[in-house]
This record gives structure tokens, sequence and C-alpha cells, in this order.
């Protein structure tokens, strides 16, 4: 028995010792920056926000800010909206929006928030129906699975014990993460790259926001983030014509890149925003969720297919019967015309100009 | 709670050993008792528990009640109460979504999906494990009635019985004369765990489950999510990976039981013995879940008149046994069919003499093996069209040969090395565990260590559906 007691506890000592140590130097990475993201304020941008570990930049920023009224969650397609266009005053409001964020990066921002204490009054999610598409599948958010099962674990226990069990269940699956497989992978590269001398991964943030913040007046034609998390796209992005627009959201779905193709549906990630959603009604916040709008032609083209029809509709289905069950208030924004956006007013398929976006902000924010 | 959690592993399992092992008398098995409630309370909802203890009173009083009744009028009434009890809350439970799925796409058929929708109200969650215990207790109810069994007086003990942690949830199906006595014993005695047989055969099983089954099912799940895009190999091969997958799964489950029940100083029931080395489908069945097996033959088989009949009759009884076998494994009408495929198997086999005479062990193995493999079918498939599009891909409907990637050549590989391991080496339970050499032991601690990394992102295991 003796031989096989010592061979496992060598090996398992062997990956606890090189998960902590790898954890020991992110640990570091965030603190130094967490330190850099304080020094952030309204007013200012991040150069050129492009290619960066997104969640690991949302982590530091939700420690940094204080506690805003409203909080927008979703993808890059409402990453625009800005404190000025929610009509708030600066540190009333904040973007948490991502890139691609799915479902489980929503869960994750929120317990960051309930933890820090930062539970806004209201919060805001653009839900992407592709979320719910189990044949598209995204794996960014497994970054910050560790936030997410806590979350899953400890949902709705935070009101009644204080935030307690939840704390301890964080640290409990945080523990459980220094024994795994994938984890010991992403460990094992991280120490090989700074044995090789390269950048650490997230050096990039910090980099950015230790030498790439400017004024926003100073932007010009730029990309920038701005400290409310709101994102100003450049120039060349911003001037693409009408034309231009309407070919590429032709291609979009033309190409099969709605995120919509080979539906099938993700109950398990439908049953989490739901329990979100819940948490965030029992907690006092009101949720108003939206599905964004697409570009006339993309529209057209997704209408035109019954498949894609289905799953979007399918996709509304679940929001209103959610929604409905929960107290949050769900709109269904994806027609275009809904909100009167022509072809001009989206800079692609997917992604609405301010104009657009005002009027989508008057419609949630109207009763 | 799976065993193959670090919850169960790091938390659960040390602090209710470390407990049971300061305890004797009646405070040992309420402690037994509870922590199980508490692992089961954990196994899904925490509800599950409330089914269960129902059970357990409702049974150890009726138990108590049979034993004192002296009419047979109300011998069977009290028997009739169990049954209806038991059965009843199993049917509502686990059925009746079968139930009513058949009678919405009927009503549906008939045009009426109005009421279709309404018959959803009557679906269920099933109780992790019901299908075990409650399957426990008739066999001990139906034991104490026939006069083969006393009653037992001590309601912890048999509520340790009914809810013991180790097979609660997946078996092995327990007796009560393999349980209670033993329950008896370590109460009396304290607990005197078999550390060296409990660690390495619950590691082995581990190795099973982690290392061998889960790898199968993430190379197999997404050729049979498509298998009409499936071509004759691959078909095959997720075929074969299927069977290993199960077998590698439910014994690695077994292996974890029976091991944990030797830390508490008690010996569980053994549930596979090398199934896949049967030579006829026959012999499979005393190999395969033994322990539902021999429940089978005990409580519904023999009850139905067994072999003491016309040979007509016999081959009903058999049938009707293997439909309700295979119907206990999953409500849903293809099991239904897994159990009717099995069920022709072993009248066939019964039927023709020249399967023993003529054919040499080697085939009477291999066309043994191939037919229980084909039954998979049945078992793995979500519907029957699901099955006829795998049969067709079998056949060489959707093709005879595509590129092979990377995970057609893993998986290949694996049901190779499934192939050697169940048909060359010894199972589980014939290791020499107690005199295992060094190497072996370092190999087992290497094997143990990857799977405790890879069951972090594991599946659950197949037969918690049962």
């Amino acid at each position: 028995m003796r031989p096989f007691a010592v061979t496992l506890a060598l090996l398992l000592t062997l990956a606890l010792g090189v998960n902590g140590l790898a954890a020991w130097d992110r640990g570091r990475q965030d603190a130094r920056l967490r330190a850099a993201s304080a020094g952030f304020h309204a007013g200012q941008a991040v150069l050129g926000y492009r290619d960066v570990d997104e969640r690991r930049f949302q982590r530091a920023r939700l420690q940094a800010i204080a506690r805003p009224r409203v909080v927008a969650f979703g993808s890059s397609r409402v990453m625009e909206v800005s404190t000025e266009h929610a009509g708030l005053a600066p540190g009333e409001f904040y973007n948490a929006g991502m890139s691609a964020a799915t479902v489980e990066d929503f869960m994750a921002l929120w317990s960051i928030l309930e933890r820090q204490g930062k539970r806004p009054e209201l919060a805001w999610l653009s839900v992407d129906a592709w979320v719910f598409n189990e044949a598209k599948e995204e794996i960014r958010w497994l970054d910050w699975s560790d936030e997410v099962s806590g979350f899953l674990a400890g949902a709705g226990m935070g009101n009644a014990l204080g935030g307690r069990v939840p704390d301890a269940m964080l640290l409990w699956y945080r523990a459980k993460e220094l024994l795994s497989y994938t984890v010991l992978k992403t460990s094992l590269a991280d120490l090989r790259r700074r044995f090789d001398g390269r950048r650490r991964r997230g050096a990039e943030v910090v980099q950015a926001l230790e030498g790439a913040v400017v004024p926003e007046a100073e932007l010009g034609d730029r990309r920038g983030l701005r400290a409310d998390g709101s994102i100003v796209y450049e120039l060349e992005y911003r001037r693409l014509s009408t034309e231009r627009t309407r070919e590429e959201a032709a291609r979009y779905v033309i190409g099969g890149r709605t995120g919509l193709e080979g539906f099938r549906w993700n109950a398990e990630r439908a049953a989490r925003l739901e329990l979100l959603w819940r948490d965030m009604r029992r907690a006092g916040v009101r949720v108003v969720a939206w599905l964004p709008p697409y570009h006339p032609e993309a529209w057209r083209l997704i209408r035109a297919d019954p498949q894609r029809a289905a799953a979007l509709a399918g996709a509304r289905r679940f929001l209103e019967e959610a929604a409905a069950r929960t107290g949050a208030r769900f709109l269904d924004l994806s027609d275009p015309a809904t909100l009167g956006c022509g072809d001009g007013e989206f800079y692609d398929a997917i992604h609405p100009r301010y104009p657009c976006l005002r009027r989508l902000l008057e419609r949630v924010a109207a009763r | 709670m799976l065993f193959s959690s670090l919850e169960f592993l790091v938390l659960f399992l040390p602090l209710t050993l470390a407990v049971a092992l300061l305890l004797r008398g009646q405070p040992l098995l309420r402690w037994i008792v509870l922590s199980s409630i508490v692992f089961y309370a954990f196994a899904g909802h925490w509800w599950f528990i409330v089914p269960m203890l129902l059970t357990t009173v409702v049974d150890f009083w009726v138990a108590i009640a049979i034993e004192g009744a002296r009419a047979q009028g109300r011998r069977r009434w009290l028997l009739a109460v169990s049954l209806a009890g038991n059965l009843g809350m199993l049917a509502y439970f686990k059925y009746s979504g079968l139930l009513v799925r058949t009678a919405e796409q009927a009503l549906t058929a008939l045009g009426l999906e109005e009421s279709a929708r309404f018959s959803r109200w009557f679906e269920v969650i099933l109780p992790a494990g019901i299908s075990f215990y409650t399957f426990q207790t008739l066999s001990y109810i139906i034991d104490v009635w026939r006069g083969q069994a006393p009653a037992e007086r001590n309601f912890v003990r048999f509520a340790g019985f009914v809810s013991f942690f180790p097979h609660l949830v997946a078996g092995p199906l327990t007796r009560h004369h393999q349980l209670i006595p033993q329950l008896a014993r370590i109460a009396a005695t304290g607990i005197s765990p078999r550390w060296r047989e409990g660690l390495l055969l619950f590691s082995v099983g581990l190795c099973k489950k982690v290392l061998i089954a889960d790898r199968l099912g993430n190379l197999i799940d997404p050729l049979l999510a498509a298998p009409l895009a499936l071509d004759a190999p691959r078909a095959w091969l997720a075929l074969l990976g299927y069977a290993f997958q199960i077998y590698f799964d439910f014994s690695g489950y077994t292996d974890m039981a029976i091991g944990l029940g030797r830390l508490f100083g008690i010996e569980l029931p053994q549930n596979f013995n090398s199934p896949y080395q049967a030579t006829s489908p026959s012999e499979f069945w005393r190999r395969w879940h033994m322990t539902l097996s021999f429940w089978l033959r005990d409580y519904l088989y023999i009850t139905l008149g067994g072999n003491r009949c016309s040979p007509a009759r016999r081959r009903f009884n058999l049938m009707a046994t293997m439909v309700l076998g295979g119907l206990w494994h999953g409500a849903n009408w293809t099991f239904a069919a897994w159990g009717t495929w099995h069920g022709l198997l072993l009248v066939m086999h019964q039927s023709l003499p020249a399967w023993d005479r003529r054919l040499s062990l080697f085939w009477q193995r291999n066309l043994t093996f191939l037919l229980v493999t084909l039954g998979w079918v049945f078992f793995r498939a979500e519907s029957f069209s699901h099955a006829a599009q795998w049969f067709g891909s079998l056949l060489g409907a959707h093709g005879l040969g595509g590129e092979w990637t990377w995970e057609t050549m893993a998986l290949a590989g694996l049901v190779l090395l499934c192939l050697a391991i169940t048909r060359l080496s010894r199972n589980s339970l014939e290791l020499p565990l107690a005199r295992l050499g060094t190497l072996s032991q370092v190999g087992l601690a290497g094997a143990t260590a990857a799977a405790l990394l890879l069951m972090n992102y594991g599946s659950k295991f197949l037969y918690f559906q049962f």
C-alpha cells in the first residue's frame, strides 16, 4: 500500500505545486492589474482596446469602480453604450459588455459585483440569440469558471446567509481548480511562457492601463475604451458606407456567421440565464433584457431562412416566458423596424450606430 | 454528489469515515444513516430524500405487521399495501413521463394538440436511485411475507440497509440478508476498515470511469449526435465504443461502491463478472449487472412460474421478465425494445442446443459479444428513428468509408484497448489487491492521479438515470 500512497501523494503534490505556483504568479499579475486599473478615471480612455484579455480587464475594473446605479451586460453589440448615452451622471453607469459574451460571463460579472457590494439598481442585458445554440460553443468564459461555479452553487443563498456561504463556495471552487487537468495545462503553459521570457497572459492589459491611457478628448480617430467600459470605435470602422455595410450584412448571413446555424437549443444555458435573473430580482435589482437589432438586410435574410427564423423565435419565446416567471422586463428588438433603424444606422450586420442605439435606450428606459 | 468528485473525496468521505471510526452501536448506525441522507440530498434535488424516507418508514412497519399477522388475508393485504406503495411511487416518478409522452403523441396524431399540451403537467423529475432502493425494499417485504426472513425490528438498522450511501444511487442491488447482518456486526464491534482492498478497488473503479468510460463518451457522443452522417466503420466503432463505455462506467461505479463499502467494513455483492467473456446470452446475464439479474430471477421470473411449466409458458416468462427488466432501466420504449431483444436472445439460446454442441468456445464468445453489442443500439438510441438510422449506418446505408480523423483513430485505439482488457485480463474483483506488487501499485497510483485531475470535468454516471 505504501508505494501506491507515496506515488499518489507525490504526483498530486506536484500538480498542486505547479498550479499553486502559477496561481500565485497570476495573483501577482492581477494585483498589478488592479493597481493600474484603479488609476483609470472618468474622462479617460485606454487606447486601442483590441486583442486584450477582456475577462481579466473586467474583473480588475469591477474591483476598481464605485457602485454604479446601472450596469449593462452583453456582447460587443452593447459595448458602445456610454454614461452619456444612458443619460446618467459619471460613475452611475458601467458597461460590462465583452466580445462574444455569453450567459456564463454575465453570471461571473454579476457575482463579482455582488461580492464587491456593488449591486446596481438596474441591470440591462443585451442577450444574443446565438448564446442558446448548443452547436455554437463559446469557451472563453471558462477563464472564470470558478466564478461561474461559485455563482451556480450559491445562487440565491447570498441574501439568506449574508454572503458567507457563496464566499466559502467560491473559495472551495478556487481550491478545486488546483486539482484540475485543464488548469494544470494552462499553468504549465504560463510557467513555460515565463521561463521562455515571453509576455505573461494579461500583460497587454497592464501595459495598456499603465502606458496607453489618454484623456478621452484626445482619442481622435482611434479606438479606445472609456473608464465606464464603453467603447469608442476607430474612424475607419465608423465611416463604412451604407452600401458596404449592407454587403457586409448580407455576407454575415449568407456566410453562416450568425451563430444560429445548426441551431440546437441549449437548455442548460437557458436555465442558467433564468437563474441569474431570479438571483438579480431576489437581490432587488430591476432587470431589463432585450434581443438586439440586426441590420435590415441581415434581418430580411434571417427571416427568409426558416431554420434561423425558428431559432430566433425560440429564443424570443424563452426570454418572454423567463421574464414573466422572474419579474424581469423583456423587449424583442431584433427586428430593426421596431426601432425604426434603417440601413445607414449600423456599422455592420449586428452593431447599431448611435441614433439606433439611442432609440433602443429610449425603449428600454420607457415603462 | 458523485463518487468521482472532490466534494465527495475531500470533504464528505473523510469526515464520514473519521466520525464513523469513533462510534459504535446505535450512534454508529445513526451516523451512517444521517450521512447517507446528506449524500442523497446532494444527488440532485434535496426533496429526493422524501420518497426514500417514506419507503423506509412504510416498509419497516409493514414488514413488522406482516410478521405479526396470523390471518393469510391480512398478510396478503399488507403485502399489497407495500407493493402498491413502492410500485406506485416508481410508476409515478419513472413511468408517468413515458405514459404522458405516449398519450401526447397519440393525441397529436389524432389532431388534439390542445389536450396533448395539457398532459405535460404530469411530467415529473425522477429521483436518482429510486429504482434501486425500491427493488431492495420490495425484496425485503416479499421475503418477510414468504416467511423466508424475519422482520427487522431496529429502525435505524433498516434505514441503514435502505440508504447506505455506497449502494444507494446506482447499486449494487443489495438484499437484506447481505447487508443487515453486516450492519449489526459493525454496530457491535465498530468499523474495521479494509483500507488496502477498499482504497485500491476504489482507485481501479475511478480509473475505469474517468480514464476509459468518460474518454469513450467524449469521442462517441459527437458521432451519435448525427447517425445519418455515420459511415459503416464509424458506426461500428461508435457501437463498440458504447458497449465498452457502459461497461467501464457502470462496473467502475460498482468497484467504487464496493471499495467504499470495504472502508466501512462492509462487503457489497459482486455486480460484474467479466460479462464480455460470456459464451451465451444466458451466461451474459449471469455476469452482467448480476444483482439485478438475480433479483429479476428470484422475484419476477420464478413468481411467473419460472422453469416449472410448459416450454411455451417458459418462453413467455422469459420474455416478460426481460421486457420489464428493460423498462426498469428507463422510461422509454427503446428500453423495452432492448429488453425484448435480450428476451429473444435467451429464448433463441434455449431453443438451439446446437449453440453449445456445435459452436466452439471462441465462436460462442464472439457471437454472444456481437449480439449483446447490437442490443446496445436500443439502449443508447434516444428514439426508434435514431436506432433505425444507426442500424442503417451499421449496414453501410450512409457510406462505407470516410475520412479518418484524429478522433476516429483515438476511438479505434481505445476500443482495441478495451477489447484487450475485457477479454484478456481479470476483472477488478479477481485482482490480487491484497498483494499487489510495487510496480503495479505505482502504475495504479499514476493512473489514479490522472483520473483525479481529469474528473473535475467528468460526466455523470450513466446508471444514475435508472
